[in-house]
């Protein structure tokens, strides 16, 4: 299978040549496919947000090149200005970018951008709000006069609205109760399986990767540390903590019981599975 | 990117020019500014661009970064040139071409201006907000206000407002980066088009950007009242500023290198520039 996005020998270095030089990310070679949730983890400053921004063509890279379906974002100014509508990128916080006098104008803001017709428009204004879980009647409300969970959908509502091929979002449930977490999380899920686009899930939230993503990629200090299928990554609880990172919980609850004697698998990472872990246990007694 | 804009900026350092006493640095510098207005010939100038260069050898500060804060005013530095060049008369005539003559006095009037242009906003940067950390500069400041306080004059809410202006110029400038790429994210264009097409184009960025600075300001005032702040009334400081020997020895020093600049200007006659 082609993958949709490439990367390859990645950097990029911030205010190079003065005392703030900083090296953000650092050959980072990466293939993201059509379909797969990919998520992208890492502590603080390990470069997830520059690399995302290279996804998207806002940053051009200092070496290294960003292919899409083949071609380098950079072949031309259109052809980068066009990525922006086939690579959807929800910032972290999102809700902050929210400036139109209603929902509506604000979620058309990208179709507008993209020089649709009126009556795509306001048919993909529709999808979009449907797909976030929001009822089309916010769409005459001001986007200010929402709560702080009304306005991160409609932030994301707005880049879904270009119908991206992937979808790239950056912390998408920081700062929202656990309620909201799962509508988000469990929206976006759905919306993949629906429409077959790919998803890149920036956080470091363990539980929001454990229940949703395929793959993982972990940044450590603007590098790739490790990369793999969710358990297999999970089950390298050391090093993941030794770069500042967690395992989810029902993950560490198995460390803690294999550490105290139990056989079982360290690489389980959702409460089903541990439990099916502990009962073939069980079974293996009698 | 606008992340690259020194304006505002510190720059960390260990030297004698980032120790010195802040009220020294603000003094001296508004005296080497008055002082390039009052001096004029080439010795007194010389005198004033080696000290300046000296000081910036000092503070360890790359030149380049100099010529970085000095670009914005370049477009002021060409258009001085021009009209110095062409509107000074006097001196030998050097070029006749219809209304326009170029003099050599017009030259040398206009090489003064520059320099003179250049001097004044390199030593603000140097002295002041290159190797003076915004705390120490309000601090000063307030400090040399000080004695106005007894007419009324709100010297510690000024220092105040100031701090806090400097402390988020670049949060709002990360700030503007940040919605600056959503939008464009969401195919927002902002190098292509009309002046007044690009103007409209900056909406999105900036009601974005007002409503949270205005967000950010109800935080602060919030979080300023928690700690019980009420002006200046009554506060003490963990930092008190104290003149040591240093500061006394760079004040003496440099009063006496203005203080020879005034006299030569006003004792030597040098020749074309005063006729």
């Amino acid at each position: 299978m082609d993958a949709i996005i490439s990367v390859r020998g990645l950097t990029h270095v911030y205010s190079p040549n003065t005392p703030f030089e900083q090296v953000a990310i650092k050959d980072i070679n990466l293939d993201i496919y059509k379909g797969e949730i990919i998520g992208v983890i890492g502590h603080t400053g390990s470069g997830k947000s520059t690399l995302i921004s290279h996804l998207n063509g806002l940053i051009k890279p200092a070496a290294g090149t960003v292919t899409f379906n083949g071609e380098n974002i950079w072949k031309s100014k259109e052809f980068t200005h066009s990525i922006r509508f086939k690579v959807g990128l929800v910032f972290q916080y999102p809700e902050y970018q929210l400036f139109e006098e209603t929902v509506y104008r604000d979620i058309a803001f990208g179709p507008t951008n993209m020089g649709l017709k009126e009556d795509e428009i306001r048919g993909r204004v529709a999808d979009a709000i449907r797909f976030v879980g929001l009822k089309p009647d916010i769409l005459e409300k001001s986007p200010f006069s929402l709560s702080g969970g009304q306005k991160r959908r409609v932030a994301i509502a707005g880049v879904i609205a270009m119908m991206p091929d992937v979808l790239i979002l950056d912390e998408p449930t920081a700062g929202l109760d656990p309620r909201g977490r799962a509508d988000i999380i469990n929206h976006v899920k759905a919306y993949n399986k629906s429409t077959g686009l790919s998803v890149v899930l920036v956080t470091h939230n363990m539980e929001d990767i454990a229940q949703t993503v395929d793959r993982i990629i972990v940044l450590k200090k603007g590098e790739i540390m490790m990369t793999g299928g969710t358990s297999e990554v999970f089950s390298r609880g050391k090093e993941l903590e030794a770069a500042g990172l967690a395992v989810p919980q029902i993950t560490q609850v198995a460390n803690r019981l294999f550490d105290a004697g139990l056989n079982i698998s360290t690489s389980v990472y959702t409460v089903e599975q541990l439990k099916n872990e502990l009962l073939s246990l069980g079974g293996a007694r009698k | 990117m606008i992340r690259d804009i020194t304006l505002g900026q510190y720059f960390p350092g260990d030297t004698i020019i980032h120790r010195l006493d802040p009220r020294v640095k603000i003094t001296l510098t508004m005296l080497y500014i008055i002082i390039l207005f009052m001096i004029n010939g080439p010795i007194p100038y010389l005198i004033m661009t080696v000290f300046l260069s000296v000081a910036i050898y000092l503070s360890k500060i790359n030149l380049r970064l100099i010529f970085k804060g000095l670009r914005p005013i370049l477009i002021l530095l060409v258009f001085t040139t021009m009209l110095n060049i062409f509107y000074t008369q006097g001196g030998t005539v050097l070029l006749n071409i219809g209304f326009v003559t170029v003099t050599t006095h017009g030259i040398y009037m206009a090489f003064f201006i520059i320099l003179r242009l250049i001097l004044l906003i390199s030593v603000s940067f140097v002295m002041l907000t290159y190797t003076t950390s915004p705390i120490m500069l309000t601090d000063g400041l307030e400090s040399l206000l000080g004695p106005f306080k007894k007419l009324k004059f709100p010297a510690h809410e000024l220092a105040m407002m100031m701090t806090i202006a400097l402390r988020f110029i670049p949060t709002l400038m990360e700030e503007t980066d940040r919605i600056m790429s959503a939008q464009k994210s969401r195919g927002a264009d902002f190098e292509t088009g009309s002046i007044l097409k690009r103007a409209k184009a900056l909406i999105p960025v900036l009601i974005p950007l007002f409503i949270g600075a205005f967000r950010r300001a109800e935080e602060l005032a919030i979080a300023m009242e928690c700690r019980c702040y009420r002006g200046g009334q009554g506060r003490t400081r963990l930092r008190v500023l104290v003149l040591d020997k240093k500061d006394y020895a760079v004040t003496i020093l440099t009063l006496a290198v203005f203080a020879i600049s005034i006299v030569m200007s006003y004792t030597i006659v040098w020749g074309v520039i005063t006729r």
